[in-house]
């Protein structure tokens, strides 16, 4: 799948004291709370105040976030779906109900080897399973195509259209 | 609930793939000021949740079944132009790949279930939203309603065009009353469906939801700083 766009963020940086100069002057090991020191941008080096706005560090990563859903969908897709109710949905019981069920044609990829997500036609559970985890990379393939493609772009302020 | 070639005529079928394609060309637009870099991928993956949750069709009772649609949850999370997009590309997946649904009729199934139910679920959750301010139970409440009214209006617009382009000669009354009545039970699933993994998402990463910022600019200490900024 297309997925693999920069990633422009930079990871949120916490505004640890040692990372500011302090660490420079290797020769007192006293842990200096960032002073106004001997290097030339000492004037960043006051504490700063936690900031709130900041993205909370205890929270899911958007790439584990895409990698949790994709194995949730590939399970649902692949195991679920087996034990999924055979009854006629919503449409096709009203269909029946009122009797117009019998106008239903054929769809013209009825013979398309996933049709009826089935592996070429076979009832066997690896086939279901494999037509599902198949859905899902295509789905994936498209959507992913579709959404890289259209998306805002990743140009600085663009208040365009 | 998937059209399938054969149930409307040729006409009505071919003024809803209009319909279709105009609002897929004006989601292809609005979706530019919905979608960054980092929530591209999240649509993306969106579709792929819903394409795969569509294959679960769980019991409603009386031999019939349903399954989640996901239009209320794709317009919750990721905003309603992104859905429309995603929906399509789900219900052309299916259509063209694994013969769910017609080739003549996916104008229909597009309609329906990817501008209809989109449009309404966003209406139901953006009006509730604009009128509060921000709660966990607002945003599970909301999503419900979301949820249950898209389905309600996919299967409205169905009745509809059964009533314009049916096939076989039936009351409107009768058609109405069917599908409607067992899409309410179906749109009760749907909506505790949505409202659970809206909730799902609330917990690990509210940040990520695009409905959240039309909420009034509250004060829920449960929720993030940020989104109460960017509403």
């Amino acid at each position: 799948m297309s997925f693999s766009q920069p990633q422009p963020q930079p990871q949120p940086q916490p505004h640890t004291r040692s990372e500011s100069v302090t660490s420079i002057s290797a020769g007192h090991h006293e842990t200096v709370t960032g002073q106004p020191g001997d290097v030339g941008r000492n004037d960043n080096a006051q504490p700063t105040a936690p900031q709130l706005a900041a993205p909370d560090q205890t929270k899911l990563s958007n790439q584990a976030l895409m990698v949790i859903i994709a194995a949730v969908a590939l399970v649902i897709a692949a195991g679920l779906a087996l034990f999924a109710a055979s009854s006629p949905d919503g449409l096709e019981w009203s269909a029946e109900e009122l009797g117009f069920s019998t106008a239903a044609e054929q769809s013209a990829v009825a013979d398309s080897p996933l049709a009826d997500y089935n592996l070429s036609g076979s009832e066997s559970v690896a086939g279901r399973m494999l037509a599902g985890a198949l859905g899902v990379l295509i789905t994936a393939a498209v959507a992913f195509g579709v959404f890289h493609w259209f998306r805002r772009s990743p140009a600085r302020d663009t208040r365009d259209d | 609930m998937h059209i399938p070639d054969g149930f409307i005529d040729a006409p009505v079928s071919a003024a809803a793939g209009v319909v279709a394609v105009a609002a897929i060309a004006l989601s292809l637009k609005g979706a530019k000021r919905e979608l960054d870099d980092a929530s591209a991928p999240l649509a993306g993956m969106t579709a792929v949740f819903i394409f795969a949750a569509q294959m679960v069709n769980f019991p409603v009772g009386a031999g019939t079944s349903g399954h989640l649609i996901g239009a209320a949850l794709a317009a919750i999370l990721i905003g309603p132009y992104a859905a429309v997009l995603a929906m399509t590309v789900v219900l052309v997946v299916q259509a063209l790949v694994f013969a769910d649904g017609g080739l003549s009729a996916l104008g229909l199934n597009v309609s329906n279930l990817a501008v209809v139910s989109v449009a309404v679920a966003w209406l139901v959750f953006w009006a509730g939203a604009r009128s509060m301010t921000q709660s966990r139970a607002k945003v599970l409440v909301l999503a419900f309603l979301a949820g249950f009214t898209s389905v309600l209006a996919a299967a409205g617009a169905f009745v509809l065009e059964y009533a314009l382009g049916g096939t076989m000669p039936l009351e409107f009354s009768a058609v109405a009353a069917t599908m409607l009545g067992v899409h309410t039970v179906i749109g009760v699933a749907e909506g505790i469906i949505t409202a659970l993994i809206v909730g799902a998402v609330l917990a690990v990463r509210p940040d990520l939801i695009f409905g959240l910022r039309f909420f009034q600019r509250g004060t829920d200490p449960t929720l993030s700083a940020e989104l109460q900024v960017s509403a």
